[in-house]
């Protein structure tokens, strides 16, 4: 069925290319918020991923890369974005008050928006190749070797940069405690 | 599947995990994502979303919605499409016989049923230009891109060869590009066909016709463009016929005000 949709829509079928993206758009938008730590942000990028993804579909040699392929263009724009404006909303200024004080140790990581800011803040603290690879696992809940695909990278890269990534994630957030 | 099931973590990093997921749902937005994959359109709707988004409403997604399924199209075939009112005559003498007309919501125009489709809604240039429709009696041909050995790529631009007593028109809008800047003064419109102002220039024989966004100013992404290539008396004519008809439409593209003079608070 994508194959087709994808066949349709590189030949200029713009509903089909309508259902292809509303079956991406939402985890597509969870991963690249794991990048630009914005959600204005993530959802630019994925709009400006669509356009692109429109204008070059045609380029689209594998039908069964497609989902790959879209995701590959949103978080490179998400990268490029986060490399222009590192940290331009590091703290929103609606963020909870006591939120600079601290990246909040005792806090539950299951609460609310205060946790929330906490962890987009924590995502800060790590370089935007690392962002990536963890807003694709735990955004867009894809397994490791469709990370590699969405990245590009090796599946034995993704796997070390998975680890890693999530590895400096924690003490980030103030919830590493040494054990394994 | 979860990030608890992850092997080699610690259960800090477990724990790390979890909250990054929940950290990244964002249901409203999430929900605004989808609506507007799902009513993706290619028009300049859609292209020009990531600039003029921050004054979109959500709602203005439904209003593409509606308006999709009175999307037209250029027609191909032999029968003639209704003339639309004008809201204001125009010194140009109208399109001989019945044309055919044009109107995706946000602009519309007619246009002399005569002259052969050439090229339909064709992302060009690598995409940096996007031809809504290139016709006449001449012939057109889409540019191609090169890839070039330090890994670039040249776009090819299209081309037009036109007979003598022939015409090709073009029109298309610059897609992409940065956002667009306030110029002051702002370049003036020479020619107005109702309420929509262009900037008409000539260059040998090609003319061509810019329409500024109801708000906004010449030479932004997005502003369509007639160009006119001919050496043509009566086809030239034939063709301002066809530019003086460009009315735009109820979904016309607004910067929102962005070059307006800021009002004194």
């Amino acid at each position: 069925m994508e194959r087709e949709l994808v066949v349709a829509a590189r030949s200029g079928d713009e509903a089909a290319f309508a259902r292809l993206l509303e079956r991406e758009a939402a985890r597509t938008f969870r991963a690249v918020l794991a990048v630009v730590r914005s959600p204005e942000d993530a959802e630019e990028v994925v709009q400006d991923a669509s356009v692109s993804a429109w204008r070059h579909i045609s380029g689209l040699r594998d039908e069964d890369r497609w989902a790959a392929w879209y995701r590959r263009i949103a978080v490179h724009e998400a990268l490029d974005r986060a490399g222009r404006r590192p940290r331009l909303r590091e703290i929103s200024i609606d963020a909870p008050a006591g939120l600079a004080d601290g990246v909040g140790a005792t806090r539950d990581p299951t609460d609310g928006w205060d946790d929330r800011m906490v962890v987009l803040q924590a995502l800060g603290g790590l370089s935007a190749d690392d962002r990536a690879v963890l807003g694709l696992r735990f955004g867009a809940d894809l397994e490791v070797p469709d990370v590699a695909a969405a990245l590009g990278i090796p599946l034995g890269t993704a796997k070390s940069r998975l680890h890693r990534a999530i590895g400096r994630l924690a003490p980030e957030m103030g919830e590493h405690d040494g054990d394994r | 599947m979860m990030a608890t099931d992850e092997p080699g973590l610690s259960a800090a990093e477990q724990k790390a995990g979890t909250a990054l997921r929940m950290a990244l749902r964002d249901p409203e937005t999430e929900a605004r994502v989808t609506l507007r994959a799902r009513t993706w359109l290619a028009g300049p709707s859609a292209r020009r979303g990531s600039r003029v988004r921050w004054i979109l409403p959500a709602a203005a997604a439904l209003v593409v919605v509606a308006v999709a399924g009175a999307l037209l199209g250029l027609r191909y075939g032999s029968s003639g499409g209704a003339l639309v009112p004008t809201d204001s005559p125009t010194p140009i003498p109208s399109l001989p016989g019945t044309p055919g007309h044009f109107d995706n919501g946000e602009f519309s125009f007619d246009y002399p049923m005569d002259w052969p489709v050439l090229a339909y809604r064709v992302p060009e240039s690598c995409g940096v230009i996007y031809l809504l429709a290139a016709f006449g009696t001449g012939g057109w041909e889409l540019g191609t891109n090169q890839p070039q050995a330090n890994g670039g790529v040249l776009c090819g631009l299209d081309s037009v060869t036109v007979p003598s007593g022939g015409i090709v028109v073009r029109i298309y809008w610059r897609g992409g590009g940065p956002a667009p800047m306030c110029e002051s003064p702002a370049p003036t419109a020479n020619e107005t066909f109702g309420s929509a102002e262009a900037l008409k220039m000539v260059n040998g024989d090609v003319t061509t016709w810019e329409f500024r966004w109801p708000d906004g100013q010449f030479f932004w992404s997005d502003d369509p463009i007639f160009e006119v290539h001919t050496s043509d008396a009566a086809q030239l004519a034939k063709a301002e016929a066809m530019v003086a008809s460009f009315r735009w439409g109820a979904q016309a593209p607004t910067s929102g005000g962005l070059c307006s003079p800021t009002p004194a608070s």
